[in-house]
């Protein structure tokens, strides 16, 4: 297994030196520094020359890119153009932690949260349950990530102005809603609607009834922007950092469980109609045991593959979501090196971004692989 | 972009369904036209389908006419009315110049709508040609591309657009639909082409091939209306796809220039300051609705197409 | 042999709602099974074979599917009236089945032994252990060598008569009174699956089950069975003894099937009669008797009258206004009309 992923690697790697390539031609033409150097108000002409002379900008395009491989083969990426004191190679792994931080998090809470409503729902098909997931799905796919990023700084920006409230009120309305979007399916049990719209109008009565008397001080209960109110005695596991943590984790994860729910429902239904469930059946065994046992390692497979390619993607997926809440990660400095023309920076970001979409396809494969026995890598 | 026509890309597949026997009789002609009864039947029980449909003209329709019938210039400020809040005379409030939103946004969905089709069709056909070349002739042509879906594959596509969209000088509808294009055709590469290659190998091709036929005819009338359902659906949700990527590279300033064409999401571009202000919500909500419920429609319809197309739900056979 | 049968079908009836409407998949199906003695179904594919057998054990998947009506009845008691708990303790235990396709049946990821002792542990109360030894020697007894080892074995590394022979050892865990066997063999080569089916009348001589072989394959029926019921458009339209339903068959269809098959003896010397038309669409079921459309006997009746299952002889019984004799005799003209012809 080992022989194969490196074999696997060993493949990939002249797509990625030619992808290099590509994306340094675009940046060099895109980013074109000499140019921002003239732009700059009140720039003398001498001294333009010297930067250009200094920091090696005369360079052609092919001088340009055999540096930068040599430089990125040697592993400190490259100057940075911005911050010329640092390499990029050490601009970037300063800024990992924080992506990392937010992309495992939000990862953990989708999976968490996806499968079981999936499965959830494929066992239940056609329940109010089912409706109400089906319509966050549909929701969560048509949302940009940017939007939802947006509405919850509104929602943050409403409960500072109303307290906590308002968190109870909107789950309340959502749980309305679903049940609303139910009645328009002709199969549906009415003692499910009945359950959840009760329990949706009695959040709303209960949190209008203690409107603004808790928090509503002016402080906002999830922070919009940023890592720590003070990056200097930040703690990771301080009400402030969580505080900061929850809007991008859930931006993130709405995107991930609206797709895995959808996926795991699917498969989960695959798996019910199998011949094998039948024979379960046959056997005489208990409901339980038959999904429990039966079922459910079977249709948790396919998700694994799933997670894993997402988990690749998501790398350099976070950069709307970095840059919508200020979240000094990598996607925050691929976005300010490349409105900086910073190509050494901008490089490195979307090189690392390339590699572990390589990578997680590769690990998707292997953990398929090990997960189902029927599976020989060669 | 009309959704009238959503359902008539199936008229080929039902064609093709039976094409091979196009020639014989006309019993085939009544039964194309059947194929085509069952797809429309089927669509039309598609609740969702149909909603997502009507709602997609009428979004449309609102679009290309609503800019023309209201009394609003879209570059007008009302330097007396600004950020106004939604009233009667300006339903979804004015913008910070005073402009109508309602003007705006319905002009900015021409331009959001137009991404969405012509990025669609754009990169369907670079991906149906590619597809077919690669499994249709093979060999070096097969390997060449193949490789360059992996290289697109393994591509990050948002900090890639970030960078492609800083090389012009200014952005418009053009640029954008080709950049997406670029970055969108691989997965019906691989589609079309594993369709091709299993059916190059079918009886009913090979027989077609022994008889003499043309590779054209091959080609255009087995291999390729083979691949019409996912050729259909694909650029149906890429459609959705294309709207919400426009408008991420627009909010973070990298789209089209709004000077040039205002599309949803450069309305939205500078409504971060707005938000953490706490003021002027309708300037955000009213085009993240709109952009929403679009993409919402356009999946509703990519779904029922979907299931319309899709080859084996034709009936529930009991089993034996 | 039929004292008191071990199995009594009355008047089943089982329903699918489907996107194009209700299908009537079984429409008043009567059998009877001995213990001991081998009952084979046969019918084209949708003639409600599979869908029988399903009902027995309440397996149908539901929805869409529903046992509309009839009983029936193991040792007297009817199935139909079980609490879901009970049904549990039949299923696997008193009857037991085997599924056609060999590959799909068993579940990919569980190992062999888990899934041989499941029946074991959940029925009989076994230990883990003492299920353990058991499995093996089951396998064993199905023939299969190295059982202890194998235990621990996936599915897809046994061959299709393997894991066939593997899901017959599922079925007799239990030492059950019924065994259904859904085409046994039709996903396996020809000697396999003579070997597979010699193997079935061993153990049901050991266990004294009885079997009811679903098959569309009357050359399967003939080897094996000791009564038959073929079945068309979810009705049985024919019973009797093996011999009978062979030598003087008297349903229309009974005997088209049998003349449209080569027959290894070539008594008869003619030439093979296929059946015109193909099954019908449950859905819009024709008037009358379901077969008349492909019927070359039909009579003006048959368009209107859906004859009733009668006796035609000793335990011979058939659902067509011909009777016995002159349909061997319409048999007679039609094979020398067709042999003229050709």
């Amino acid at each position: 297994m080992i022989a194969y992923a490196l074999r696997r690697l060993l493949i990939q790697l002249p797509i990625l030196l030619v992808f290099s390539f590509v994306m340094y031609l675009v940046l060099f033409h895109a980013a074109d520094p000499k140019a921002r150097l003239q732009q700059i108000p009140g720039a003398r002409a001498e001294d333009i020359q010297r930067i250009i002379e200094q920091q090696g900008l005369d360079k052609t395009w092919y001088e340009g890119y055999w540096g930068w491989l040599g430089d990125f083969v040697q592993g400190d990426w490259g100057a940075s153009f911005s911050n010329k004191a640092v390499g990029a190679a050490t601009l970037i792994w300063d800024r990992l932690p924080a992506t990392l931080e937010l992309m495992l998090v939000s990862l953990l809470l989708s999976i968490l949260i996806a499968a079981p409503i999936g499965i959830y729902s494929a066992l239940r098909r056609y329940t109010p349950f089912d409706y109400a997931t089906t319509a966050f799905s549909y929701i969560g796919f048509a949302m940009p990530t940017f939007l939802l990023g947006l509405l919850l700084q509104m929602f943050a920006i409403w409960s500072q102005q109303n307290g906590w409230a308002v968190i109870p009120f909107t789950i309340g309305l959502i749980l309305v809603l679903a049940t609303v979007t139910t009645l328009l399916k002709p199969q549906r049990s009415s003692r499910g609607i009945a359950i959840t719209a009760g329990v949706g109008f009695v959040l709303i009565w209960m949190s209008l009834a203690f409107w603004g008397s808790f928090g509503g001080d002016g402080q906002l209960i999830f922070k919009t922007a940023g890592r720590f109110t003070d990056a200097a005695n930040g703690s990771m596991f301080s009400v402030d950092h969580l505080q900061h943590l929850a809007l991008p984790v859930i931006t993130l994860a709405v995107v991930n469980i609206a797709a895995w729910s959808r996926y795991q429902r699917s498969a989960t239904i695959d798996v019910l109609s199998a011949d094998y469930l039948r024979t379960a059946r046959a056997k005489g065994l208990p409901e339980r045991t038959v999904i429990g046992r039966h079922a459910l390692r079977n249709a948790l497979l396919p998700l694994i593959t799933i997670v894993a390619i997402d988990i690749g993607f998501a790398f350099s997926g976070a950069v709307v979501t970095e840059t919508v809440f200020g979240w000094p990660g990598i996607g925050r400095l691929l976005y300010d090196a490349a409105l900086d023309g910073d190509i050494t920076v901008a490089m490195g970001v979307i090189m690392l971004g390339a590699f572990m979409i390589v990578v997680f396809n590769l690990i998707a494969d292997l953990a398929y692989a090990i997960a189902d026995p029927r599976i020989r890598l060669a | 972009m009309t959704t009238s026509e959503a359902p008539q890309p199936a008229d080929p597949a039902a064609a093709a369904a039976t094409a091979p026997a196009a020639t014989y009789d006309e019993v085939t002609a009544v039964r194309g036209r059947s194929q085509w009864e069952i797809f429309w039947k089927r669509f039309r029980r598609h609740k969702l389908g149909m909603i997502g449909a009507i709602g997609l003209l009428v979004i449309t329709l609102a679009a290309i006419f609503g800019p023309i019938i209201s009394p609003y210039e879209f570059d007008s400020p009302d330097l007396t009315n600004l950020n106004a809040e939604p009233s009667r005379s300006h339903p979804f409030g004015t913008g910070e110049l005073g402009e109508d939103q309602l003007t705006r946004v319905l002009l900015a969905g021409r331009v959001s709508l137009q991404v969405g089709l012509f990025t669609a069709l754009v990169a369907t056909a670079i991906g149906t040609v590619l597809g077919l070349m690669a499994g249709f002739i093979g060999r070096f042509t097969d390997t060449s591309i193949s490789r360059l879906t992996d290289l697109f594959l393994a591509a990050p596509a948002l900090p890639i657009l970030i960078v492609v969209s800083l090389t012009f000088e200014s952005i418009g509808l053009l640029e954008i639909v080709l950049v997406l294009a670029l970055l969108s055709w691989m997965p019906l590469t691989r589609i079309v082409r594993a369709n091709a290659l299993s059916l190059k190998e079918r009886e009913f091709v090979q027989a077609a091939r022994a008889m003499g036929a043309k590779r054209s005819r091959i080609l255009f009338r087995h291999l390729l209306p083979n691949s019409v359902a996912e050729i259909v659906v694909f650029a149906t949700l890429l459609v959705a796809v294309s709207i919400i990527t426009e408008a991420t590279l627009s909010f973070l300033g990298l789209g089209i220039n709004p000077a040039r064409d205002p599309s949803w999401g450069n309305l939205l571009s500078t409504q971060s300051e707005n938000i953490l202000a706490g003021q002027y919500w309708w300037l955000t909500v009213f085009p993240g609705l709109f952009i929403i419920t679009t993409v919402l429609f356009v999946n509703f319809v990519g779904d029922a197409l979907r299931d319309a197309l899709d080859p084996h739900g034709v009936t529930f056979e009991a089993k034996e | 042999m039929s004292a008191q049968p071990l199995l009594q079908v009355r008047d089943l009836r089982v329903r699918f709602a489907t996107m194009d409407g209700q299908v009537q998949a079984v429409d008043g199906v009567d059998l009877d099974l001995a213990a001991g003695e081998t009952l084979g179904v046969v019918g084209e594919s949708g003639s409600g074979k599979t869908v029988t057998a399903l009902s027995l054990l309440r397996l149908i998947p539901s929805p869409p599917g529903r046992i509309a009506g009839g009983s029936i009845l193991l040792d007297g008691r009817d199935l139909l009236a079980l609490p879901d708990v009970d049904m549990r303790k039949v299923r696997g235990n008193e009857i037991a089945m085997i599924f056609q396709d060999p590959m799909t049946a068993m579940n990919p990821v569980l190992r062999i032994g888990r899934q041989l002792t499941e029946p074991l542990v959940n029925h009989q109360g076994m230990s883990r252990g003492q299920a353990r030894a058991r499995a093996a020697e089951l396998m064993g007894l199905v023939g299969l060598a190295d059982a202890a080892r194998r235990l621990d074995d996936f599915p897809h590394q046994f061959s299709g008569g393997q894991r066939q022979r593997l899901m017959i050892a599922m079925a007799l865990a239990c030492n059950p009174k019924v065994l259904i066997a859904d085409e046994p063999t039709t996903a396996l080569d020809v000697t396999i699956s003579a070997q597979i089916l010699e193997l079935m009348q061993d153990l049901q001589r050991e266990f004294q089950s009885g079997i009811i072989i679903i098959t569309h394959d009357l050359g399967v029926v003939a080897r094996t069975a000791d009564r038959v019921a073929v079945m068309y458009a979810g009705r049985v339209v024919e019973q009797g003894d093996v011999e009978t339903i062979f030598a003087r068959p008297s349903h229309p269809y009974t005997w088209s099937l049998l003349d449209s098959l080569p027959r290894l003896d070539g008594a008869r010397g003619e030439r093979l009669v296929p059946i015109p038309g193909s099954p019908p669409s449950l859905i819009n079921k024709p008037s009358g008797c379901p077969f008349h459309p492909r019927c070359r006997v039909r009579r003006e009746v048959c368009t209107s009258v859906q004859p009733p299952l009668v006796e035609v002889g000793a335990g011979h019984l058939a659902a067509c206004v011909i009777g016995r004799d002159e349909a061997a005799a319409e048999r007679e003209r039609l094979a020398a009309a067709h042999a003229d012809a050709a």
